[in-house]
């Protein structure tokens, strides 16, 4: 199974199974990078790409439409908030979401972890 | 108003249980016989045969007589049974556990371990390693502070310089991450929490799956001979660190020079069965078969007695004390008459694990009970007729009463028996053709299942428990659907809660209760349907024996199953099985036709009063 090397692709290759990040300046590096990171230890792909503006939640809305795996992450530079949603949730409604000011890197390794989880069908980790 | 009441007389029969109290309204016509009109059902208040039951006997009461509009001082009599009091309950001793010494072997299981194979190398840790002089490989032991990105870059220009790594052990789940990133591949192990206790400078070898599989190599201890060079006596020495590395992903086996896996007993103290000509001791950890084949030998058991500052003495303590206070008696008075030993199982954590390893520690499960053959109800008939300005008469035997309303069922006749599967004792009454009634009871019900479950999951939550064994469980699948044990799958209209998301949970009438353990769905079932066999089955079999005619349980023509138990949704159906051979028909009591497996002893004392 090839699931290896770092999980960013900026190439637009549409039909790759991959989770989608979506993110909107001033993206915050160490958040994005924390994201991919646990992505990347549960084995899931991703693709990230920014995008000019957008509140988390919709950004997270327009990824999981996107993403052939239907799981998307919103990550707003402007209000620092990180969404995390499936496809087939109700809108206005994403599974997560989370003020990265106030989460440390673990948390937010964790919503990556959580976004390959929801693929591969698996309990979720350490929710409050 | 005198002819009306004439006429339309009500009795009602009051059945107060360890665990409901229940009640059977009766209308009685002037020729004598009675048409029952209501019934209900109620939690018992206080213990059996205490003052403390009237609150529910009057709750249960004013549920039945209200959609009547009437009260209980209309009731010509209020019927009780007489109660014979049986005190059962249940306790663990765990008698093995598992020790690592030296640090010698890392057996959990990582969920995301880091590439394939298997690798031999000297344990080195990550700071040393550019200094290394050894030509040997080596495997490198890398702590949580350390960055994985620089940790890949450091071992990717070690590895250029021509020094061999073979392996990696990690302490932060980072396998993945530093694997994906190194110019070779190679297996580690991650989630290694103690990683400071890892001992360096020794020969060690790792082990990692491919997905979906378990390792080959390391469980085998002749291949462990073959990696460190062992002769015949040190390769008998790893065998229990191989069996316990069996059927794991991951592995690391370190050649410290003592270091090994044990299994050591615990003293659990002994038990000592009296019986009317012999008595005999044996020590608990010698398991339960022992036990109760010496209890056996002994038969017929006149008591048992346990060791003092052990969990099961102190549970002995504990129920004859209750049974004291009940019977005004001394407890010194007050003698255990049965126990139901059964061996189980109880996951702990390894004593000397490096990555918070659990083992399964064997355990005793025993269940005691004792019984008087009847307490003074006069006090509980006084303060209730005071409470209800109705006159309280007390009825029947129970086992009588049961009887009488077990009979009640469509479909059978005698020589019939009822099994009443309780909380703390599992109870029989037989009446044969010329009408006789005999009944026991024995240590064992529904409390030990909850125990055994409880302890084999390693839930520590006795009423998470006392749910997986009453309701059927289900695997959550996606956000909207979840598939039930049966293989049906249920949709949802709104999202279920993330916490559910992946998870096997139990589908309780208030709602889905997930379960925090990993173990898969069938194998939670199966510990379900096995608690239930190994004490309700064997019960009723036991039981059954004790009170049939001739001790032949062929000879008995319907069995029927009443009580709470008897509603759960798989031990009626194992009872029938168990009982196919004996040609018997078995099956849940109808009382009165309608009332289900519940009501008998309530239903019987009307009977016999009128």
């Amino acid at each position: 199974m090839e699931c290896s090397g770092p999980a960013v692709s900026q190439r637009s290759d549409q039909d790759r199974p991959a989770v989608w990040i979506l993110a909107c300046p001033p993206v915050p590096e160490g958040i994005v990078w924390a994201i991919l990171c646990g992505l990347e230890e549960e084995g899931i792909p991703a693709q990230l790409r920014n995008v000019p503006e957008g509140p988390a939640e919709a950004l997270a809305k327009q990824a999981a439409d996107g993403s052939p795996l239907a799981v998307g992450i919103g990550v707003s530079g402007m209000e620092k908030v990180v969404a995390l949603r499936l496809r087939e949730l109700p809108s206005g409604r994403p599974l997560f979401e989370l003020a990265a000011e106030t989460c440390g890197i673990e948390e937010l390794r964790r919503v990556g972890a959580n976004a390959a989880r929801l693929v591969k069908g698996d309990p979720l980790a350490h929710l409050e | 108003m005198p002819d009306e009441s004439k006429a339309m007389a009500y009795v009602a029969g009051v059945d107060v249980g360890n665990n409901t109290t229940e009640v059977a309204v009766a209308e009685l016509a002037a020729d004598g016989e009675a048409r029952f009109v209501a019934s209900a059902i109620v939690s018992t208040t206080g213990i059996k045969g205490t003052v403390g039951n009237v609150v529910g006997i009057v709750d249960v009461l004013n549920h039945a007589l209200g959609p009547l509009a009437l009260r209980p001082s209309d009731l010509r009599a209020v019927l009780l049974n007489e109660a014979a009091p049986v005190i059962g309950d249940v306790a663990m001793e765990t008698i093995t556990e598992t020790v690592i010494t030296e640090s010698a072997m890392i057996g959990h299981n990582p969920s995301t371990p880091g590439g394939q194979g298997m690798a031999l190398g000297v344990t080195i840790r990550l700071e040393n390693l550019e200094a290394v002089s050894r030509n040997e490989p080596y495997i490198v032991i890398i702590p949580g502070e350390t960055d994985f990105e620089e940790a890949a870059g450091l071992l990717n220009r070690v590895m250029s310089t021509d020094v061999r790594i073979a392996g990696a052990i990690l302490q932060k789940d980072d396998a993945v991450l530093i694997h994906n990133r190194l110019d070779r591949p190679m297996p580690i192990v991650d989630e290694v929490q103690e990683i400071g206790r890892v001992p360096v400078g020794m020969l060690a070898a790792i082990e990692v799956a491919a997905p979906g599989r378990s390792i080959e190599k390391l469980c085998n201890p002749y291949d462990i001979a073959t990696l460190f060079g062992l002769d015949a006596e040190q390769t008998r020495q790893v065998v229990p660190i191989a069996r316990a590395l069996t059927g794991t992903r991951s592995a690391v086996v370190i050649r410290t020079p003592h270091g090994d896996i044990q299994t050591r007993r615990i003293p659990a103290g002994k038990l000592r069965l009296i019986g009317s000509r012999r008595e005999a001791d044996v020590q608990v950890e010698e398991g339960a078969e022992a036990i109760m084949a010496q209890a056996g030998k002994v038969a017929p058991l006149l008591e048992i007695q346990a060791e003092r500052g052990t969990h099961v003495g102190g549970m002995f303590e504990h129920v004859r004390s209750v049974m004291a206070d009940l019977t005004h008696q001394a407890v010194s008075a007050i003698r255990i008459q049965d126990i139901l030993a059964v061996d189980t199982f109880r996951p702990q954590r390894v004593i000397g694990g490096l990555a918070g390893e659990f083992s399964l520690g064997n355990a005793v499960g025993l269940a005691a009970m004792v019984e008087a053959d009847k307490i003074p109800m006069r006090r509980l008939a006084c303060r209730l007729e005071d409470e209800i300005k109705a006159p309280v008469v007390i009825g029947g035997v129970e086992a009588e009463m049961a009887i009488r309303g077990a009979l009640t069922t469509p479909g059978i006749k005698p020589p019939l028996a009822i099994l009443d599967l309780g909380g703390g004792s599992t109870d029989a009454s037989v009446i044969n053709l010329a009408g006789e009634i005999r009944s026991i009871h024995l240590a064992g019900a529904g409390d030990m299942v909850t125990l055994l479950i409880d302890s084999e999951l390693g839930l520590g939550d006795r009423s998470l428990a006392e749910s997986i064994k009453r309701h059927p469980l289900a695997k959550v699948e996606t956000l909207f659907s979840l598939r039930h044990e049966d293989g049906s799958v249920q949709f949802f209209r709104e999202p279920l809660h993330p916490r559910l998301f992946g998870r096997v949970v139990v589908v309780t009438d208030e709602g889905l209760v997930p379960l925090e353990t990993r173990e898969l769905l069938a194998k939670i079932t199966a510990v379900r349907r096995q608690a239930k066999q190994k004490v309700f089955v064997r019960n009723a079999l036991r039981a059954l024996e004790r009170v049939a005619p001739a001790g032949n349980i062929r000879l008995l023509n319907s069995v029927v199953l009443v009580g709470g138990s008897a509603l759960d949704f798989e031990i009626p159906r194992m009872i029938t099985d168990a009982l196919i051979d004996y040609a018997v028909v078995t099956g849940r009591a109808n009382v009165r036709g309608v009332e289900g497996p519940r009501n008998a002893v309530a239903t019987g004392l009307v009977l016999a009063y009128v």
